[in-house]
């Protein structure tokens, strides 16, 4: 990348902005997997003290904020912001200062939260920051207070950025190009836009009152006036809904890689768009399911049940057509197919585990288990983050315009895939182990199962070097990309690899169908 | 091991889910293996005609008919999943009717839990239940959010500072488990467990007295001979507070007896030449209490002795969290000294001395406190048997590893 680095101080052209993304949450995604591999090591052998307590518990919290906000969340932004513009032909973001603002706020506000291990400890409260561990009498540290900040920053960050990308792709859509005709990487944008829309102002307002009550003698968590269950009720609202935030932009980037490489396209449009419309709503509406067991309203934890239940439909129908896409296809598998694949496997793993955490009854057994622990990584990890590295190799030769090499990305795929399993079904073996404890009993039984994780964590840690590697290599000595290496649908890969500023050299074409197709209605030839 | 009710209503629900999805699973693993086979790209075999291209909204494809089933399918399953989740959390929620239900106040803190009987029995290291019965646990916390969890009874709830939340079970057969908590609690979570035991309504009863009983008094054995010219020795020698066996043998040649003063106020029958008699008596105040020599007809019979009741060395112990304060940690064998142990924090504590170990079983140890909440005071006496070192600690799961770990040295008299 050419321009020195004022170029990357200064820009405001979302492709950079993009790359910076990228960069940053890379950086965080190796943040926090050494944390994981900590927290592995600690664990991989009962009694050890290679952690003490209290910084074990900065290791565990810090680990799930970095993955969940400060890495999974900004990967997908990154694609987002490279690719939403250019799949709706438009040349920037309808605001672009803004969208550089929200990567400063994301990066400022990520050094914050972690900046508490240089600083005396980090947050040591878990990543749900519960009420009222939270408070200054149990947590008088500043790792609470750091971490309080630079998630305000990244909920100011996120919440500007919705408003940006949804005024892009409301309003900044080439002509004859209807919301129904945008592809599908950007429709789960739109979605997750809404979710974020709904869902980040509750978080900013509880992580608002934390800060207060820790300053400035306000009550809003304490426990006489049932502030644990009110802080739960806001982190959840927001918290449940994130995991789709997370999960949908890579949904929608298979969506797109699944047609390309088994060339055909995506089965029934429609209904996906349905089902994710639906799922979307439903998003808002399960929530309790996080506090089963903490003595809300009877009825409420029944509705939840159902409704939590209820969101399996819509993604039978998705996976319906994910899978019915590849039908009578002619499928090429390219490491972003693999990892696509990939997410197809592990996200059904993660669904069906979850179906069982769904269940008011069995929660009476599993929460705070590592059955938790496993199902939620088998989403986040297999679902989301697979999703999103099928995307990064889908759109990587787009961005630089080389390719990536082919047959590490495999050993890549691979190994990741081989590795995850190993190391999160030895959780599912484990899982009437508690969460978040530092160590255990030799005589609980749950030795092997955890020197099983480790050594699976530490292998699904190395391999992702593969990635990096590869993508060094790749963009110093990877061939030529050209304009469209896979045979994808979007616009961007009618453009040059990487795309010049300003994205299209002319005016971006018009929508035009093939004759021989049916045109989607209301976006017509005739009618550009 | 150990199970309740609940135990097997959990697990055959848990069964149901999983073998419904593992059912799914591989059907659909099934289908995605057979179609990544079946249509993977041969070489020369045509690309599709509908091929996605750039640029180009792709044509429509689907089958209406089929998104319906699937979505029908999977909505049948669930609701079924569902119907059968709100049959069993009747179960595991609505505890039998009882009218011999016993009802535990369960409260967490940081990082132990106190489990609180009928009565004001307070147990910290083990939450004990009589078989049969329905035992009711009302579950709170006095910091931070934990959660208690039994895991052989399949049932957990949150701790939640503020609010009461319910529980219950009921065990057919004795047997033991453990109680963890399932909420990240601060630095020493991982720490916080304790032990379940069930036994029979008897052996339930027996321990709810023990508990009850308070901190046990030491017991020293005294002995003292009434002789024809008075007794020997003349002189003895007790602690206030602690329990004294007095054994008095009549080595004179006719029937004797012993008469204690006030304010004990009490006295052998005569005994027999060579008999023995036993007086057993708390030494409740310090002061002196006469020893008089009685003759078979309860009359004064020979010079008296004197029962000295000495006050014991008082030490202050303050508990803090997390450290332990001793203001001598100097004892001499044989001396009995009285702890008076205050709790000055914030969480509850309670005091130990004798050889540490981590086994919740308290009885092992020479000395111990109940459990004292922030605030409160009391007092138990200890004799160490001989010189050496000692260890004194707070028993609530990982305030040793806090700081809350002393020891006290021993030395010859």
């Amino acid at each position: 990348m050419s321009g020195g680095w004022k170029r990357w101080i200064t820009t405001t052209d979302h492709k950079d902005v993009g790359i910076l993304y990228l960069v940053t949450s890379l950086a965080f995604f190796l943040v926090g997997g050494v944390l994981a591999l900590l927290v592995r090591a600690q664990l991989s052998r009962p009694g050890l003290t290679l952690l003490a307590p209290d910084p074990y518990n900065q290791v565990v919290t810090m680990h799930g904020a970095v993955m969940v906000l400060f890495f999974l969340s900004p990967f997908a932004f990154a694609l987002g912001n490279y690719f939403v513009p250019l799949q709706i032909g438009a040349r920037d973001l309808a605001f672009p200062r803004i969208n550089a603002l929200s990567y400063w706020l994301y990066l400022i506000g990520g050094l914050v939260a972690a900046s508490g291990f240089l600083l005396g400890g980090a947050a040591n409260v878990g990543w749900t920051f519960y009420s009222p561990l939270t408070s200054k009498a149990y947590s008088p540290g500043l790792g609470v207070d750091l971490a309080g900040v630079g998630l305000l920053l990244l909920t100011i960050s996120v919440t500007i950025s919705t408003i940006n990308f949804l005024v892009t792709i409301l309003r900044h859509r080439r002509p004859g190009l209807t919301l129904y005709g945008m592809p599908m990487f950007t429709w789960s944008v739109l979605f997750t836009l809404v979710i974020m829309l709904f869902a980040f102002p509750a978080f900013g307002a509880a992580l608002l009152m934390l800060v207060a009550d820790r300053h400035f003698g306000t009550f809003f968590f304490t426990p006489d006036a049932g502030g644990p269950h009110l802080w739960a009720h806001l982190f959840w609202f927001f918290g449940h809904p994130e995991v789709y935030i997370l999960l949908l932009p890579g949904l929608g980037a298979v969506m797109e890689v699944i047609p390309a490489f088994a060339r055909r396209p995506l089965y029934g449009k429609k209904f996906v768009l349905w089902a994710l419309a639906v799922a979307t709503a439903l998003s808002f509406m399960v929530w309790v399911h996080h506090m089963f067991v903490t003595g809300t309203d009877a009825n409420l934890r029944k509705i939840m049940t159902i409704t939590t239940e209820s969101i399996s439909i819509p993604f039978g129908v998705i996976y319906l057509c994910l899978i019915a896409t590849m039908w009578k296809g002619s499928i090429r598998f390219s490491p972003p197919m693999l990892f696509g694949i990939g997410f197809i496997a592990l996200f059904l793993i993660g669904g069906l585990t979850g179906v069982v955490l769904s269940s008011v009854a069995l929660d009476y057994n599993l929460r705070g288990s590592y059955w938790v622990v496993a199902h939620f990584h088998y989403t986040l990890v297999g679902g989301a983050m697979f999703a999103l590295i099928a995307g990064l190799y889908y759109w990587w030769p787009k961005m630089t315009g080389r390719l990536m090499h082919d047959r590490l990305g495999k050993i890549h795929f691979w190994s990741c895939f081989v590795a995850f399993n190993v190391t999160f079904m030895a959780q599912f073996a484990a899982s009437d182990m508690p969460r978040r404890i530092v160590t255990y009993d030799a005589d609980s039984g749950w030795s092997t199962q955890n020197l099983v994780s480790s050594v699976g964590a530490f292998v699904f840690g190395a391999s992702q070097l593969l990635l990096l590697v590869n993508m060094i290599w790749s963009y110093r000595r990877g061939s030529r990309a050209g304009e469209d290496p896979w045979g994808g649908e979007g616009l961007e890969w009618t453009v040059p690899s990487p795309p010049p500023p300003g994205n299209f050299p002319r005016a971006p074409p018009a929508v035009a169908a093939a004759p021989h197709r049916a045109a989607p209605r209301g976006a017509t030839a005739e009618e550009a | 091991m150990v199970a309740a009710e609940t135990t097997a209503v959990w697990d055959s629900l848990f069964n149901l889910y999983l073998t419904i999805g593992v059912v799914v699973g591989v059907l659909v693993v099934s289908w995605l293996v057979l179609t990544l086979v079946r249509y993977r790209a041969r070489p020369g075999a045509p690309v599709p005609a509908d091929a996605p291209k750039a640029g180009e909204v792709a044509p429509e494809r689907g089958r209406v008919g089929l998104v319906v089933a699937m979505a029908l399918g999977t909505g049948v399953i669930m609701f079924a999943l569902a119907f059968g989740t709100i049959d069993a959390v009747d179960k595991i929620e609505e505890p039998p009717a009882d009218p011999d239900a016993l009802v535990v106040n369960v409260t967490g803190f940081q990082f132990g839990w106190s489990f609180e009987y009928p009565g004001g029995v307070v147990s910290s290291s083990e939450i004990v239940a009589p078989v049969d019965r329905v035992v009711l646990l009302r579950v709170t916390s006095r910091d931070v959010i934990h959660s208690f969890a039994v895991p052989d009874f399949r049932i957990r709830i949150d701790a939640i500072p503020g609010h009461v939340n319910t529980l219950w079970f009921r065990s057919a057969e004795p047997g033991e488990g453990r109680t963890v908590c399932v909420e990240l609690c601060g630095a020493m979570h991982a720490a916080m467990k304790a032990k379940v035991r069930v036994v029979a309504e008897d052996e339930f009863a027996a321990w709810l007295t023990e508990k009850g009983g308070g901190p046990k008094r030491p017991a020293v054995d005294l002995a003292i001979e009434v002789r024809d010219g008075g007794l020997a020795p003349a002189e003895l020698d007790a602690v206030e507070g602690t329990d004294v066996r007095l054994r008095v043998t009549n080595a004179a040649g006719v029937p004797r007896g012993l008469r204690l003063g006030a304010p004990l106020a009490l006295a052998t029958p005569a005994i027999p030449p060579g008999g023995n008699a036993w007086l057993n008596f708390t030494a409740a105040a310090a002061g002196e209490i006469a020893l008089q020599p009685t003759d078979a007809g309860g009359r004064d019979a020979g010079p008296a002795g004197t029962l000295r009741v000495k006050a014991p060395r008082a030490i202050a112990v303050t508990l803090a969290d997390f450290r332990i304060e001793i203001a001598d940690a100097r004892l001499v064998a044989g001396e009995t000294v009285k702890f008076v142990v205050t709790n000055s924090g914030r969480t509850p504590h309670d005091f130990h001395v004798g050889r540490w170990t981590d086994d919740s079983d308290a009885r092992r140890h020479d000395a111990a406190t109940p459990l004292l909440d922030p605030g409160k005071s009391v007092e138990i006496l200890f004799t160490p048997a001989a010189p050496g070192t000692l260890d004194a600690w707070c028993h609530v799961p990982g305030h040793d590893s806090l700081g809350m770990r002393t020891t006290l040295e021993v030395v010859a008299q």
